[in-house]
């Protein structure tokens, strides 16, 4: 069972609040260390005029997080809360500063490391008279993070204290983006990159352009010895001071999301990706009656491009690295096509088609521990097609269905997904899933795996029950893998605000 | 004006007060500083011959011995689903696994890998230690009261493959609690097959090693999974002796490469607080 609840204070200028947790024992899948119940989240927080104080916990990102995002993921059991002190400062109208310093939350406590850090953001127009009314917009931020652990090795020689620092760009002017962020790390040797001792950088690009109708935006990272954590021998989700983003689209179906997802390389990776979204007015061939959307999406991503300096035993720098090249080995490919038209007036539909590789040996998402004979080794290449279709029976009730199927011939091969849900709204969701992994060599791994659901929403109450199967898998992080087993069970889920 | 210079000098000094780092030139420690009493720890490493990973954490193990010598005693405790006998094409078809172990890897609820843990002990508020814990918390442990003092005498009948283990235990100070004495076996230097996956120690791809050597096997306990209680209620510097049950060493262990571990360990808080090896005599 895990449960929380969260009660927050405020009263003009002033709040305060706390978290309960409990997990009592934790959900299938959870990392250990959450076992048990406590107040986990903590703070008060007060303005003066322009000054922000919050002592206790917070959470905050600076610029895009690549030196430092504080932030939760429920659902992944992620909670790398600061626990200190967060100053916010507002010079003038767009002048603004913020400090931090704490340590983190793991699980029940708190990491051995101290983060201090501060962030410094000017936006131009704002700050400026002068650029007042300009169409170009233009901010600018820096920003630095420094942590402390003491060194306790009897091996290496290590830094106690860790400065990374980051600027960053963002520039718009009428249907133009662009946003760029540069970070740089010095010699931090952690469990995840063996104790190396080279520098570490990252570089994040983001550009789009939109117009009525269409849309394309661009992404660029490149990334290389850039795990950041606040205890320099943990490992998984636990106590990363950054955030690298993963650079492809996320998605919702079922089949798409869960059996092959691409994971970040802070390690080293040098991924791209772009989208185009178009409109297809009325009354044409493919917009029909109604017009329809169509969007492309293409990401990829590789390892970094290294050069090795065979230092083990001696300055232990590890490699030099360029950014803008990519290594050898591919991680992940995604090309997607989605298709979304209304029908009639009753029916709507979204069709898309995905194309996968899957790097298994670097993403480690399938691991076939006890059953040698769906191991992966290489790459896993899948085409996937999902069509999705709701139809509108009347007045607030609606069905919608889902039928996916993803072919490859690589893991247990293929898979059919079937969904049905009916929605009253706004209060009641019924839904019925079977994944069915028909394709599988072996005859009894053909395997139904059921899930049921139905919730009741009111207000700010939401209920759900889903009864089904589990798969087994493997959950990997930066070379630490831990085994979630297969399960059936029954999850009821509350979720109340007042 | 004044006030732009006031602002500006704050933000400064600010982020002068956060550019602490320090840039290291001379990546390895003086060996001459680690720890060099008399005290001994046992690490524990949970592990497997599919855990790809793996590797990685047993060269971090023969790192740390190269500096702290026999003061770290090591058992590689093969167990949990990446111990299985998968049995693939002839590979990993050996059954690493021990009934102790199992016990161990449940009793501190070991999940992921590799993990060690070091003497039972807690270390920085973790149990559970991932491989950049070990070196210093073994540091740390090393540096402590050496509480009591180990010494084995172990007699092999190599006819019948039998061996017959004493241990004497001399308290250095007043021992509270309840203790015991538990004796391992270990096998060194089994070859095998092992995991690599890619970017493990130079494996471009994920590899199956055939004949790694698996260092430091843990073949399991002569007297139980937690040993025999023992009585400490002696004077200090006075021995405790201890008699294990005579044993039988299966066939296929290499008698060579075999050696005998004892540690005594307090029954309430789990904690080892000394270790000793001994080999087998060839």
């Amino acid at each position: 069972m895990n449960g929380f609840g969260n009660v927050i204070y405020s009263n003009g200028d002033f709040s305060a609040g706390i978290r309960y947790e409990a997990y009592l024992n934790r959900l299938q899948g959870f990392p250990e260390g959450y076992q048990g119940t406590g107040i986990t989240y903590k703070y008060a927080s007060y303005k003066v005029s322009d000054l922000e104080v919050t002592i206790g916990n917070y959470y905050d990102q600076f610029g895009s997080g690549l030196i430092f995002r504080s932030y939760e993921e429920r659902n992944l059991g992620y909670d790398n809360a600061m626990d200190g002190f967060r100053l916010k400062y507002k010079f003038r109208d767009g002048v603004y500063a913020k400090a931090i310093y704490g340590k983190q939350r793991l699980f029940f406590d708190l990491g051995e490391g101290i983060v201090r850090g501060g962030d410094f953001e000017v936006q131009i127009n704002e700050a400026i008279k002068k650029f007042k009314d300009a169409k170009t917009r233009v901010t600018i931020g820096a920003s630095a993070v420094s942590k402390y652990q003491p060194d306790n090795d009897p091996i290496y020689n290590l830094p106690e204290n860790v400065l990374a620092s980051a600027a960053r760009i963002r520039i718009s002017k009428g249907k133009v983006n662009l946003f760029g962020e540069y970070a740089y790390k010095i010699n931090d040797p952690s469990t995840d990159n063996d104790f190396i001792f080279a520098p570490g950088e990252a570089l994040l690009i983001n550009a789009s352009y939109s117009t009525k109708g269409f849309a394309i935006t661009g992404g660029f990272k490149s990334v290389d010895n850039f795990s950041f954590r606040s205890d320099r021998s943990e490992t998984l989700n636990n106590l990363l001071i950054n955030y690298i983003p993963a650079l492809n689209q996320q998605h919702t179906y079922n089949l798409v999301a869960t059996l092959y997802p691409n994971a970040t390389q802070p390690i080293g990776e040098y991924a791209y990706q772009g989208e185009v979204l178009y409109k297809i007015g009325r009354n044409s061939l493919l917009g029909g009656k109604y017009g329809a959307n169509i969007a492309v999406n293409y990401s990829a991503s590789f390892s970094s491009s290294r050069n090795l300096l065979n230092d083990e035993t001696t300055n232990r720098i590890s490699h030099t690295n360029n950014l803008f090249s990519n290594g050898q080995e591919v991680y992940f490919k995604d090309f997607n096509v989605a298709y979304k038209r209304k029908i009639s007036k009753k029916i709507k539909g979204i069709f898309s088609y995905f194309n996968l590789v899957y790097n298994n040996d670097v993403l480690v998402g399938v691991v076939e521990l006890t059953q040698p004979q769906f191991k992966v080794k290489g790459k896993v290449y899948a085409d996937i097609f999902v069509a999705d279709v709701s139809y509108k029976i009347k007045r607030k009730h609606t069905i919608r269905f889902e039928a996916q199927h993803l072919r490859t011939n690589q893991h247990r091969k293929n898979w059919a997904t079937g969904l049905v849900e009916y929605t009253v709204s706004p209060h009641w969701f019924f839904a019925l899933l079977d994944q069915y992994n028909y394709g599988n060599p072996e005859a009894k791994q053909r395997i139904h795996y059921f899930t049921a659901s139905m919730g009741y929403i009111k207000n700010a109450n939401r209920f759900s029950i889903s009864y089904g199967r589990q798969r087994a898998g493997v959950f990997c992080v930066g070379g630490v893998c831990r085994n979630v087993p297969a399960s059936n069970g029954v999850t009821l889920s509350i979720t109340s605000s007042f | 004006m004044k006030k732009n210079l006031r602002n500006i000098a704050v933000v400064t000094s600010c982020l002068l007060s956060f550019a602490m780092c320090d840039k290291i030139d001379e990546p390895f420690q003086d060996p001459s500083n680690a720890s060099n009493g008399s005290k001994k720890v046992l690490i524990e490493e949970f592990t497997g011959h599919t855990c790809g990973n793996c590797p990685e954490g047993s060269k971090v193990l023969e790192d740390i011995k190269k500096v702290l010598g026999d003061q770290v005693i090591v058992l590689a405790v093969h167990s949990g689903s990446f111990a299985f006998p998968i049995c693939d094409q002839g590979k990993y078809c050996t059954d690493f696994r021990t009934a102790p172990g199992e016990t161990y890897l449940n009793e501190f609820e070991i999940s992921s890998y590799p993990t060690s843990i070091v003497n039972r002990k807690i270390y920085n508020a973790k149990i559970r230690l991932p491989a950049g814990d070990w070196a210093p918390a073994a540091n740390a442990f090393l540096a402590e009261e050496d509480l009591v003092d180990i010494f084995i005498e172990l007699s092999l009948d190599t006819n019948n493959r039998n061996i017959s283990v004493e241990v004497k235990s001399v308290p250095l100070s007043d021992l509270n609690g309840n203790f015991a004495v538990t004796v391992a076996l270990a096998e060194d230097s089994v070859p095998d097959w092992q995991k690599f996956y890619a970017g493990i120690l130079g494996y471009e791809n994920e590899t199956d090693v055939d004949n790694y050597m698996h260092r430091h096997v843990f073949r399991g306990n002569i007297n139980g999974n937690y040993g025999e209680a023992i009585n400490t209620s002696v004077a200090v510097g006075d021995t405790i002796y201890y008699t294990a049950p005579n044993t039988n060493i299966p066939l296929d262990f290499n008698l060579k490469h075999m050696s005998a571990i004892a540690y005594v360990h307090n029954l309430d808080t789990k904690e080892i607080i000394d270790v000793e090896k001994i080999h087998f005599p060839n």
